[in-house]
C-alpha cells in the first residue's frame, strides 16, 4: 500500500455504511471505523465478513472496487496492516459516493449484530 | 486383522472424535495404537490404550482472531510441534510397523513418518481448516502454509521433488462433516465426509445430572477448550442474553462448559464446569439450543441430535463452519466480537422457538449421520490396509 500521504482523509460515509453492514453492526460501532483502522486486528472482521464487505464494494461501485483482487495481492503481514484508509484510497473511485446503505444488502446469514 | 497408528494433536476436540474411530478400528480387531502426547492422550483414552508417547510440551496455539490466530496457530503450535514431535514419530512408526498411519491435519510430522516409511497414510481433517482452502482467495497466504510444510518436509530430510503436502493424503482424507454443511461442491474421490463420530466417549465424573431441571428449556453454552482468554466478555452477554430470554421457569436453564469461576452473574440454577458430556447431554434429549463458537465438532454433533446452533465463531475454520450452518438454514451466525445481550437473546429465542429451524437441524443432522461416522471411516481406513481388497501394498 501506498501510505505516502501525512494525514489520511476523513473515512467516507458510504464506505462507513459498507462496513456497518457486512459487520452487521449498529450505527454506534461507526465510531471505531478510523481511517487508520485494520480490518483485521481493530475491525476484527473475519473471512466470511470480508467476502460480505467485498460483494458489497462490487454491488456499490463495480469491478473497480474489488476486495478480493486487492487482498490477492498481499501476504499475511500485508494483510493483516490492511487499513480502512488503504480501502478508500484502493478501491473507492474518487468523488463516487456510491448508492449507499439503503441498496447495501449484506449477503452473510446474520441476525442479531452489535448491540452491545 | 491390520495395525493402525493414530497421530493426534494433544487437543481434546481432535483426540475425541480420533478416539471414536479408533474404539470403531478396536472393535473390528483391529489393533490400534496412538502417537501423541501421553499425559494429554491417556485420560482421554482410558488405561487400556497404547500411547506411544512423543513426550509433551506445552505448544499450544494462541489467542487472538483472525490472521493473528492463523499466524499464531501455524508458528506458535503447528510447525513447532511437528519439529518436537518429529523424531518421535519416527520411532513408533518403526516399532510398531502399521499398516496404516491415520493423522490429524495438524500433525503434519506423523505423514512425513509415514510417507519417509513408505507406510499408507490417511489425513484426518476434524474442521473445515483446510478442507476447502478457504485460504485460496489469499494465494500468498497459501504459500505461506505451504513453506511452512515445504520447511517440515526439507528438515525430514526428503526430497523436495516429491512433496506431497501432509495435510492432504493422496489417498483418503476423512472429513468430520457432510455434503449438508459444506455445500454441493464435489470434492475429490479420495475425500471421505463421513460426518461427525457419535462413538461413546469416557464419561465426565461428576456431572451434576440431577442439578438438570425437569421441564425447563436448556442452553448448553461451549466456546471450545482453548477459548479462555477471549470468552469472559462474550460469556457475560450470553449470561445476560439468556436473562433476556425469559422469567421464571420460562428462562432458559445454562449449561455452561467453562469453570464456574471464570463466570461472574452465573445464576444460581446454571450448570457450569470446566468439561461438560456434550454428546451424552444430546443424547440425552437434555439441550434445547446450542449457543457455541462454530467449532465443526459440536457444530455436527448438536446438528446431529436435531439442535439448533447459534454460532459465534472466534477464529480458524469457525467463520467458515458458522457460515455454513447459516446457509443450511439449521443455526444461526452472529459477530462474536460485536453481538450484544438483546442481540444474542434474539437469535436465542429463534434456535429454541423456531420451529423452522428446528426442522432444519433435525434434517441436516440426519443427513450427517447418514454420513455414517465413524463406521464409514473405518470402512475406508480398511480398505487402505495392505491385504484389503482395495488395499495398497507396502512400498
Amino acid at each position: 500500500m501506498d501510505r505516502t500521504e501525512s494525514l489520511p482523509a476523513p473515512v467516507r460515509p458510504d464506505l462507513v455504511a459498507l462496513l456497518l453492514s457486512a459487520a452487521e453492526a449498529p450505527p454506534d460501532w461507526a465510531r471505531t471505523i478510523t481511517p487508520q483502522a485494520r480490518l483485521d486486528a481493530d475491525l476484527a472482521l473475519d473471512e466470511c465478513e470480508l467476502a460480505t464487505l467485498g460483494s458489497l464494494l462490487l454491488e456499490c461501485y463495480g469491478p473497480v472496487a474489488d476486495l478480493a483482487a486487492l487482498r490477492g495481492r498481499l501476504d499475511l503481514e500485508q494483510l493483516a496492516e490492511l487499513t480502512v484508509a488503504d480501502l478508500q484510497r484502493e478501491l473507492l473511485p474518487p468523488g463516487a459516493t456510491g448508492p449507499g446503505p439503503a441498496t447495501a444488502t449484506a449477503t452473510a446469514v446474520t441476525v442479531g449484530g452489535a448491540d452491545r | 486383522m491390520s495395525r493402525f497408528l493414530i497421530v493426534v494433536p494433544p487437543l481434546a476436540g481432535h483426540v475425541l472424535p480420533a478416539a471414536g474411530i479408533g474404539r470403531e478400528l478396536a472393535a473390528r480387531g483391529h489393533r490400534v495404537a496412538w502417537a501423541g502426547s501421553e499425559a494429554v492422550l491417556r485420560p482421554l483414552l482410558g488405561p487400556e490404550a497404547e500411547v506411544l508417547g512423543t513426550g509433551s510440551r506445552l505448544l499450544r496455539p494462541q489467542g487472538g482472531h483472525g490472521l493473528a490466530a492463523l499466524r499464531s496457530l501455524w508458528e506458535k503450535f503447528i510447525v513447532p510441534y511437528a519439529r518436537f514431535t518429529e523424531k518421535a514419530l519416527d520411532r513408533a512408526v518403526l516399532e510398531f510397523r502399521p499398516d496404516v498411519v491415520l493423522v490429524d491435519q495438524h500433525t503434519p510430522a506423523g505423514a512425513i513418518a509415514a510417507h519417509r516409511h513408505g507406510i499408507a497414510w490417511a489425513s484426518l481433517a476434524p474442521g473445515a481448516m483446510e478442507l476447502g482452502r478457504p485460504f485460496r482467495a489469499l494465494p500468498q497466504v497459501e504459500r505461506w502454509m505451504l513453506d511452512h510444510l515445504g520447511g517440515l518436509w526439507q528438515r525430514a530430510g526428503l526430497p523436495a521433488a516429491g512433496f506431497t503436502d501432509p495435510r492432504f493424503s493422496p489417498e483418503l482424507v476423512l472429513a468430520l462433516t457432510g455434503p449438508a454443511l459444506t455445500g454441493p461442491d464435489p470434492f475429490p474421490e479420495h475425500f471421505a465426509l463421513v460426518g461427525p463420530v457419535l462413538t461413546d466417549r469416557p464419561a465426565v465424573p461428576g456431572f451434576p445430572w440431577d442439578r438438570l431441571e425437569p421441564g425447563r428449556r436448556r442452553i448448553l453454552l461451549t466456546m471450545g477448550t482453548l477459548a479462555d482468554g477471549v470468552s469472559a466478555d462474550f460469556h457475560r452477554r450470553a449470561l445476560r442474553a439468556v436473562e433476556l430470554c425469559g422469567t421464571g421457569p420460562d428462562r432458559p436453564q445454562l449449561v455452561v462448559a467453562a469453570a464456574p469461576e471464570l463466570l461472574p452473574g452465573l445464576p444460581p440454577d446454571a450448570v457450569a464446569l470446566e468439561r461438560v458430556p456434550i454428546l451424552e447431554l444430546l443424547r440425552r434429549g437434555q439441550v434445547d439450543a446450542v449457543l457455541c463458537h462454530g467449532g465443526m465438532n459440536t457444530v455436527g454433533e448438536s446438528l446431529s441430535h436435531g439442535v439448533p446452533v447459534v454460532a459465534a465463531p472466534i477464529r480458524h475454520d469457525q467463520p467458515f463452519v458458522a457460515a455454513q450452518l447459516a446457509a443450511s438454514g439449521a443455526g444461526l451466525r452472529v459477530p462474536f466480537p460485536r453481538v450484544g445481550p438483546p442481540g444474542l437473546a434474539v437469535a436465542l429465542r429463534r434456535a429454541l422457538e423456531d420451529p423452522g429451524l428446528r426442522a432444519a437441524a433435525v434434517r441436516v443432522g440426519g443427513s450427517l449421520r447418514a454420513n455414517g461416522g465413524a463406521g464409514a471411516a473405518v470402512d475406508r481406513l480398511e480398505a487402505l490396509a495392505p491385504g484389503s481388497a482395495a488395499g495398497i501394498p507396502l512400498v
